[in-house]
């Protein structure tokens, strides 16, 4: 555990509940520059925005009750540790639950056609566009499901799905009413 | 065409089936960022690994989520992580910046109220065809909510282990330390299995039972949990008897046996100690 020097118990008695001014300030301080940076790293881990916020939360808790004994120098590795270990505890939780699917038989993706990857390469394909694009035609998942998962509002989603499609129509010469460009 | 393009129009199905994506067979995006944060286990992760080293798309994103816009925090986000944290701690400590906050969550909210309130008028009743069959798994509700507690060590056990030596006298803190380092960092799993240890090597080190108890219950293994527990409270340690009480309550409630958590419930709700309210709200539940 990347603590720092301050592993010893007898601390921990004085780190109940309760910091002092100058700890409280200080806390404050490195929750308003690290909030961001844990979540970001908690949503890398798990993919869901609710179970983020739990992490980021429970990974500040957890400084706040240590924070005497966690050194200033460890403290940005120490609360990606700890969002780690809970995104641990997390999986370990939602597979005991059989939650998880077994994927002992992924297919391969080798007779996607290579026009389709190549979507991907427009040059005009911003990073918000890609992934509305990959959650709904890849992911088969509803607009409602996107702003979830994205953060994003429903009609910034909508507009990033116009977009897709509108790659998608250009790509595979479809004419908006489903049949092929002459 | 499968089940999960449900929802899909005929053009856009035409579109999918055209580029082939409707055969792409990609796992939960979620599933393969945990695989790539390396947080799952090494079983599970394996395959979505080698899915991933082959598969362009959840390449992209995953590197949209773990760097792009799409894993930010929004307002929305800040504002419910920093209620939970305030409700976690028992003074909530807010600054002039928060004020700020509350002021726009405010706003927002009455803007969000309208806009749910002239939806709510104007949307009609989904036709039953239309509505879709949520199946989700049914876990059981308690109603001991578990918080990991901060970690205690009563200045008696120090003397007494220090002063009458056993084992090392000084080895059994930094032992204790050691161990307590996975819990303090929530390695429920990890503590588990250190504490268990050393409970076993200081058959009479009441925070090695408790905490043990403790990580075990946060593990999700409540009937160790509550044998640890047990173990904690006939050592009757001062500093840690209201806790110990709360857990144990917690853990015959996990274990099926409500009852049992309601009379000691009942004592922590007539007492005045830090659980009272907890316990009192949570009685009327397990009656």
């Amino acid at each position: 555990m990347a603590s720092g020097p301050s592993e010893n118990p007898e601390s921990f008695s004085s780190t109940a509940h309760t910091l002092n001014d100058v700890q409280l300030k200080e806390f404050e301080q490195v929750y308003r520059e690290e909030v961001d940076h844990v979540f970001r790293y908690a949503m890398g881990c798990t993919g869901r925005r609710e179970v983020a916020e739990e992490i980021a939360s429970e990974t500040f808790l957890a400084l706040y009750r240590n924070f005497p004994g966690v050194d200033a120098s460890w403290r940005k590795a120490w609360l990606l540790r700890v969002a780690k270990n809970l995104a641990v505890n997390h999986w370990r939780k939602r597979q005991r639950e059989r939650e998880l699917p077994e994927h002992t038989d992924l297919p391969g993706v080798s007779g996607i056609p290579e026009s389709a990857e190549s979507i991907l390469d427009h040059e005009a394909l911003k990073p918000a566009h890609r992934a509305c694009l990959i959650l709904r035609y890849v992911h088969g998942m509803e607009r409602e499901e996107i702003v979830a998962a994205t953060g994003m509002s429903l009609n910034q989603v909508k507009s990033c799905l116009q977009y897709g499609l509108k790659l998608l129509r250009d790509k595979f010469q479809i004419d908006g009413k489903g049949g092929p460009h002459a | 065409m499968p089940e999960r393009y449900r929802d899909f129009d005929r053009e856009e199905r035409d579109l999918v089936r055209r580029a082939g994506l409707d055969r792409m067979g990609c796992p939960a995006f979620d599933l393969v960022l945990a695989a790539r944060a390396g947080v799952l286990e090494q079983a599970q992760a394996t395959p979505l690994l080698s899915h991933l080293e082959s598969c362009r798309f959840c390449q992209a994103l995953c590197a949209d989520f773990a760097q792009g816009e799409s894993s930010s925090a929004t307002l929305e986000n800040r504002e419910r992580i920093r209620a939970r944290l305030d409700r976690a701690i028992a003074k909530p400590i807010r600054g002039p910046w928060y004020r700020r906050w509350e002021i726009l969550a405010a706003a927002a909210g009455a803007v969000a109220c309208l806009s749910v309130a002239v939806q709510l008028r104007r949307t009609p009743a989904p036709h039953p065809a239309s509505s879709r069959v949520v199946i989700q798994s049914v876990k059981p509700q308690f109603f001991l909510k578990l918080t990991a507690p901060p970690v205690k060590l009563s200045l008696n056990s120090a003397i007494t282990w220090r002063g009458e030596g056993k084992a090392g006298g000084d080895g059994y803190l930094k032992e204790l330390g050691d161990a307590l380092a996975p819990y303090r960092a929530a390695d429920y799993g990890e503590a588990a299995s250190r504490l268990g240890k050393l409970a076993g090597k200081y058959p009479e080190s009441a925070e090695a039972a408790f905490y043990h108890g403790v990580s075990l219950l946060l593990s999700d293994r409540a009937s160790e949990a509550k044998g640890a527990l047990e173990r904690a409270e006939s050592l009757h340690p001062q500093a840690l008897r209201e806790d110990v009480e709360w857990f144990l309550s917690a853990a015959s409630e996990r274990t099926g046996n409500p009852e049992q958590a309601a009379v000691r419930l009942r004592k922590m709700c007539e007492a005045a100690g830090a659980y009272r309210e907890q316990a009192c709200s949570a009685l009327p539940h397990l009656r």
